[in-house]
């Protein structure tokens, strides 16, 4: 199986991490700047760090001033933009906003749960219990009817599977 | 805090008139801060919103 190539700051390796389910970004070849790692310093992950070129530090400065988002999600998307990396993987609204300015494609924890369970990483029981977690566990914010609407729609997905089959 | 300069019609003004006069607020300014508190608030659920479905409709793409 092909690993995607993706940019991570540090909310969903936190999120991830904090209901047990960190090994699925295994399935993304992930890349981190070193601000990323440093907000993520007691968390072991499979993930890269690449440093930032000089012009690519000054990117991500300048974000942090004209975009009003944090140093380690500066630095993601700047170093996305550095490798050619179009995946990005953020929960911060700010962040996700900011690179899609930028061109690139960004998804949460959420995303990140439901493709594991797509590419048959997560049973449906799995996935579905992962996404009750974030909510009861985790630092992410997400409400409870966005959670239940999640579910249905994996629910359908699988549904729909089966009758095709 | 900050004066905020902005214009509204003569018809907010009233509609917020009616409320004072009725005791929902105590003056223009409160009821001011409390509409933009709840529409940043209503801003950010409907950014999450889509966002969380943004997402599950990738999670569940090809």
């Amino acid at each position: 199986m092909t690993k995607l190539p993706a940019v991570s700051d540090s909310g969903p390796i936190m999120h991830l991490s904090e209901i047990g389910a960190l090994r699925i970004l295994g399935i993304f070849n992930i890349v981190i700047p070193e601000e990323v790692l440093s907000e993520t310093a007691n968390i072991h992950t499979n993930a890269k760090v690449l440093m930032l070129d000089q012009k690519h530090k000054d990117l991500a400065r300048l974000l942090t001033l004209t975009d009003s988002i944090q140093l380690g999600e500066a630095e993601a998307i700047s170093l996305a933009l550095q490798q050619g990396v179009r995946l990005f993987f953020t929960d911060d609204l700010d962040a996700r906003s900011v690179a899609g300015k930028y061109g690139l494609k960004a998804h949460g924890t959420v995303g990140i749960l439901v493709k594991a369970f797509r590419k048959g990483i997560l049973s449906e029981s799995e996935v579905v219990s992962f996404l009750r977690l974030l909510r009861s566990k985790s630092s992410l914010f997400i409400t409870n009817d966005l959670v239940e609407w999640s579910i249905r729609k994996i629910k359908q997905h699988s549904s729909s599977k089966k009758r095709r089959k | 805090m900050e004066t905020v300069p902005a214009k509204v019609t003569k018809r907010l003004v009233d509609e917020m008139d009616e409320l004072i006069d009725e005791g929902w607020y105590a003056n223009k300014s409160e009821l001011i801060r409390n509409a933009i508190r709840d529409l940043i608030n209503r801003t950010k659920a409907e950014r999450l919103e889509a966002a969380i479905k943004e997402d599950v409709e990738w999670g569940l793409s090809d």
